[in-house]
């Protein structure tokens, strides 16, 4: 299906670890769709599994109907930001998206003009080392918007970005949505995902909790967000302070 | 839910072909920027470059120097080739061309670089060969540079006491081609490990061990004649073989010219066709 994520019985197994159960969900174009768990819910590991980084244990997972790893080259289709920490520090943020932009077979333009929209212009020469995590994860964003793809997936992209920068992102994210693609953005920040998603996924333990629009499994807990988030994960939670498991 | 229309969304100018295919002269063009923009690249390149053939001039300069206090049958022992290219200090090479050939792979997976390379090209076994096909092409122009300038220059340091071999005798031919090639052998090799090994600062010690602990140990195992096809197919005593051009007696079992040659070439293939598998079949 045409710029849409598909999801389908999808585990993963490390060793005894269950990171991922039996997951199935969709996310549509559209729309931002957020992606909601408590720590080492099994966010990233579904992510990277999308993006045939790791292998499923069973089930599958898709982008357009097909498995990542049966493209030659992506960015031009999807675009994704996992870590701001995905780079090599000695390398400029130029040097950096040139070379990806390369191997994609992308006009060099696309370069200066993705550093220009994420806000890197005036650093663009600098080693990537240099920069803080708020930069380093616009570097990331620019990354994902390199290739102008349809679909675009971001892994707890407002982690260090200022105040500023968490406006900017909201409204970036809701702007490709309103341009038909497809946004899908994993985070732990309830108040940033209820001004910026229209749709949650939202799992804990690596298993569906809930696949809904975002004003429906707020009204679960009768006030917030939060609190649902809470009322529905809370007992599934992996990593706790103050507590011996 | 809401309705949305669907407005096209516009792509950026591709230069040419299928949209979907990796391309062998983009992803070179990509491995080429990326082996460039890391500084200490060029610098550790340079250094070789001129390290080495100050290295042969300096052995020349000592026959040279020693010549009238040798007896006939060492003036007769005497090898060009191993002038231009003295063993021992060939290590460091070997370790500095592996080194770096190691870093092309372990310094994407030391941060997570590698995620969003396989993100953008998830054709895994072309990002390789595309890496293999820069090292390749960087350490052969090296090796040229490097053998070639080794062995005029230490022929220039022999002067007017020592036998000359001038670079178009077959033998000096085989020497600088050897030399060569050991180079992208070195690299290649080096990438192999680092796609297995993955952590930088295992990967450097895997490509000292084996370079210069293998062919040390092995060697150390005197005696044992079954193991001699092992020790001669390690890089260094291959190349040895190919750059020694006296005629002295070889004491211990050495390589054929064609055994040694067979080495020089399997090591790069296979080195190639592991970081092609270690790359392609784990998760990252």
């Amino acid at each position: 299906m045409v710029r849409v994520i598909e999801v389908n019985e999808l585990t993963k197994r490390y060793g005894h670890t269950v990171a991922v159960d039996a997951l199935t969900f969709t996310v549509r174009p559209g729309r931002v769709t957020g992606f909601l768990g408590p720590n080492g819910s099994g966010k990233s590991t579904t992510l990277r599994i999308l993006l045939g980084l790791c292998a499923a244990t069973s089930g599958t997972a898709l982008i357009d109907g097909r498995p990542f790893r049966t493209r030659g080259v992506a960015l031009r289709h999807v675009g994704a930001l996992l870590s701001a920490d995905d780079v090599h520090p000695s390398r400029t943020a130029r040097a950096h998206l040139a070379a990806l932009a390369r191997a994609n077979g992308l006009a060099r333009g696309r370069v200066d003009e993705v550093l220009r929209d994420v806000g890197l212009a005036e650093v663009a020469k600098r080693r990537v080392g240099t920069f803080s995590l708020g930069m380093k994860q616009r570097l990331g964003i620019a990354v994902a918007l390199l290739g102008d793809p349809p679909v675009l997936l971001f892994d707890e992209p407002v982690n260090g970005l200022d105040p500023e920068g968490v406006r900017w992102a909201r409204e970036l994210f809701r702007g490709l949505a309103a341009e038909g693609r497809t946004v899908f953005v994993s985070s732990h920040l309830m108040s940033e995902m209820e001004n910026t998603a229209d749709h949650l996924v939202v799992i804990a333990d690596g298993t569906l909790v809930a696949d809904e629009p975002l004003a429906d499994f707020a009204a679960r807990a009768g006030g917030g967000l939060e609190e649902a988030f809470m009322k529905l994960t809370g007992d599934r939670v992996r990593y706790r302070a103050g507590e011996v498991r | 839910m809401s309705l949305v229309t669907h407005t096209p969304v516009p792509r950026p100018p591709r230069r040419a072909g299928s949209p979907d295919r990796a391309r062998r002269r983009d992803l070179v063009g990509a491995e080429w920027i990326k082996f460039w923009s890391l500084r200490s690249t060029p610098v550790t390149l340079g250094v070789l470059a001129v390290l080495y053939p100050y290295f042969a001039w300096r052995a020349g300069r000592g026959e040279y120097r020693s010549w009238p206090n040798y007896t006939p049958p060492m003036r007769d022992a005497f090898d060009a080739g191993h002038t231009a290219f003295p063993g021992p200090t060939w290590f460091l090479m070997m370790v500095g061309t592996g080194t770096i050939g190691a870093l092309t792979v372990a310094g994407e997976h030391a941060g997570g670089l590698i995620r969003t390379t396989f993100t953008a090209v998830p054709a895994r076994g072309r990002v390789v060969l595309a890496k293999a096909a820069v090292l390749t092409k960087v350490m052969t122009a090296l090796g040229l540079v490097v053998a070639v300038g080794s062995y005029q220059l230490s022929q220039a340091a022999l002067g007017d006491r020592v036998p000359h071999h001038a670079i178009t005798e077959p033998d000096a031919l085989r020497a600088v081609a050897a030399t060569t090639l050991l180079l992208p052998l070195c690299a290649l090799v080096g990438m192999a490990l680092a796609a297995v090994i993955r952590a930088t600062a295992g990967s450097v010690f895997a490509v000292c061990a084996v370079f210069v602990l293998l062919p040390a140990g092995l060697r150390s195992t005197g005696g044992q004649e079954w193991l001699d096809p092992v020790v001669n197919a390690q890089p260094w005593y291959a190349w040895g073989r190919l750059t020694g051009m006296g005629n002295g007696h070889i004491v211990g079992s050495v390589p054929s010219f064609t055994a040694a040659w067979t080495a020089m070439a399997a090591w790069p293939v296979a080195a190639v066709a592991v970081a092609v598998v270690a790359l392609r079949v784990r998760d990252v």
